[in-house]
């Protein structure tokens, strides 16, 4: 770097930045691999699912508004809706204390019908930069990132589920026209 | 489900007078309570979490101004999580009067109020409250209370009594902005910025160091895939006082569509 640069980059440094973030999972760029467990102890890896439209849901059944959600079957119906047009929707739970038992029960009190993963050690959860239960990601057969964010625009009159709207608008070969939202729920809980 | 799942928040709606006056303005709260070691959200609760609500429904005649948030504190979890909240207790008030005109024999005040609190699990509540109030002589109650976070605000910024005057230049399109604070004494050192309105997000803060003026640049931008359409956001500028108590500020923004009329 030529000292007019550096001094040039010097001076629109002018503060000290406050909060910064790690780089996330970003838009329109490879989703980021991940190989985890299923909750029978099975390994599922993003890689495998090339060719595919994958859903990635991050759970947690101690959460009241991932619980809620849960209990509509909102997710579950949308899983099995999109089954048969070869979408391949996966649980995450990167809650610290979660074990596969704790897995294996979420999917039998929700009526899951999709593999949920353990993310426990949280390596996955950061690299996609997960913040709440439920956040939702979208990828596509390329294994590009095209949706991230919240399940639906929430309680108001007129809810937009993104999901559902985007997996529909890709399915037809359009873009998604909302690919990122502001995701709601707790906060994931991640190991220290 | 966990255990904690059992925790209960108390909520209740109240006023520091005994008895309405028609003509006397007084002051209503909704208090909320959670045990040891939770915290409450904030009316943006940040990247988690869900904001406390409360809809107060006044009986005719009477006036309410809109709730006063108390100053929230920033808490940061595992995964760089930034949220903003209240540890344990938070009093929303506002201040209400009856019209002097008024001979109501007594005045019903209805609250719908909901929350979530958050220690290692997060447990969701909500509340119908009621307080009725006789006309009458009023007799001051819950002095204590409503003195002890009546002070607990922000000062915005646009009020002569405020620490620091603001104002702001917006750098191009994309929601960067610079923000001037004119610190009428010992400069504060910036901690943090948020939006009071969640539907609007802050990012890439950089605070100058020191100096009576103190320059800090942010992003301000909705919240992603919507559009909200309001004349201004509420700004709140956390930052530690000389003593290195912590303070805030409220900075106004308005919005490009007010800018256009």
């Amino acid at each position: 770097m030529t000292r007019t640069l550096a001094s040039i980059m010097a001076l629109m440094v002018t503060g000290t930045a406050l909060a910064a973030k790690p780089r996330e999972a970003k838009l329109g760029k490879p989703a980021p691999a991940f190989t985890l467990n299923d909750q029978d102890g099975r390994p599922v890896s993003l890689a495998g699912l090339k060719g595919k439209w994958v859903v990635l849901e991050w759970v947690n059944a101690d959460c009241p508004v991932w619980a809620g959600c849960a209990r509509e079957g909102t997710m579950a119906k949308l899983a099995e809706q999109f089954a048969p047009q070869g979408v391949v929707w996966l649980g995450i739970n990167t809650t610290h204390y979660a074990t596969l038992e704790t897995n294996r029960k979420t999917r039998a009190d929700f009526n899951l019908s999709y593999a949920v993963l353990d993310d426990h050690e949280g390596k996955v959860g950061r690299a996609y930069g997960a913040k709440t239960t439920p956040h939702l990601y979208i990828v596509d057969p390329k294994g590009r990132l095209v949706y991230r964010g919240a399940i639906n625009s929430g309680d108001d009159e007129t809810k937009v589920n993104y999901i559902e709207q985007g997996l529909t608008e890709l399915l037809a070969g359009k873009p998604c026209s909302v690919p990122e939202t502001k995701p709601y729920g707790c906060s994931v809980k991640y190991k220290k | 489900m966990h255990p904690l799942a059992a925790v209960v928040v108390a909520a209740t709606l109240l006023a520091d007078t005994s008895a309405v006056t028609p003509g006397r303005p007084f002051r209503l709260g909704v208090k909320l309570t959670a045990p040891e070691g939770w915290h409450l959200y904030w009316s943006n609760p940040g990247e988690s979490g869900l904001p406390t609500k409360a809809t107060l429904v006044p009986p005719p005649d009477t006036a309410v101004r809109p709730w006063i948030w108390p100053m929230p504190k920033r808490f940061l979890s595992p995964g760089d999580l930034t949220s903003y909240g209240y540890e344990r207790e938070l009093l929303l008030w506002c201040p209400a009067g009856v019209g002097p005109e008024s001979r109501a024999g007594s005045y019903t005040f209805r609250a719908e109020v909901s929350w979530m609190a958050c220690r290692e699990v997060c447990v969701t509540g909500k509340a119908s409250l009621a307080l009725v109030l006789p006309a009458g002589a009023a007799r001051p109650v819950n002095q204590e209370l409503f003195e002890s976070w009546k002070d607990s605000a922000p000062v915005d910024a646009a009020d002569s009594l405020s620490p620091a005057s603001a104002n702001w230049t917006p750098r191009g399109r994309s929601g960067l902005l610079t923000l001037k604070l004119r610190w009428s004494g010992r400069a504060g050192r910036v901690a943090w910025v948020a939006p009071a309105d969640p539907r609007f997000r802050v990012d890439d803060v950089t605070a100058g160091d020191g100096g009576p003026i103190g320059r800090v640049t942010l992003r301000l931008r909705p919240q992603p895939g919507t559009n909200p359409d309001v004349a201004e956001v509420p700004l709140v500028v956390a930052y530690t006082d000389q003593r290195g108590a912590p303070r805030g500020l409220t900075v106004r923004i308005r919005t490009r569509r007010q800018e256009e009329r």
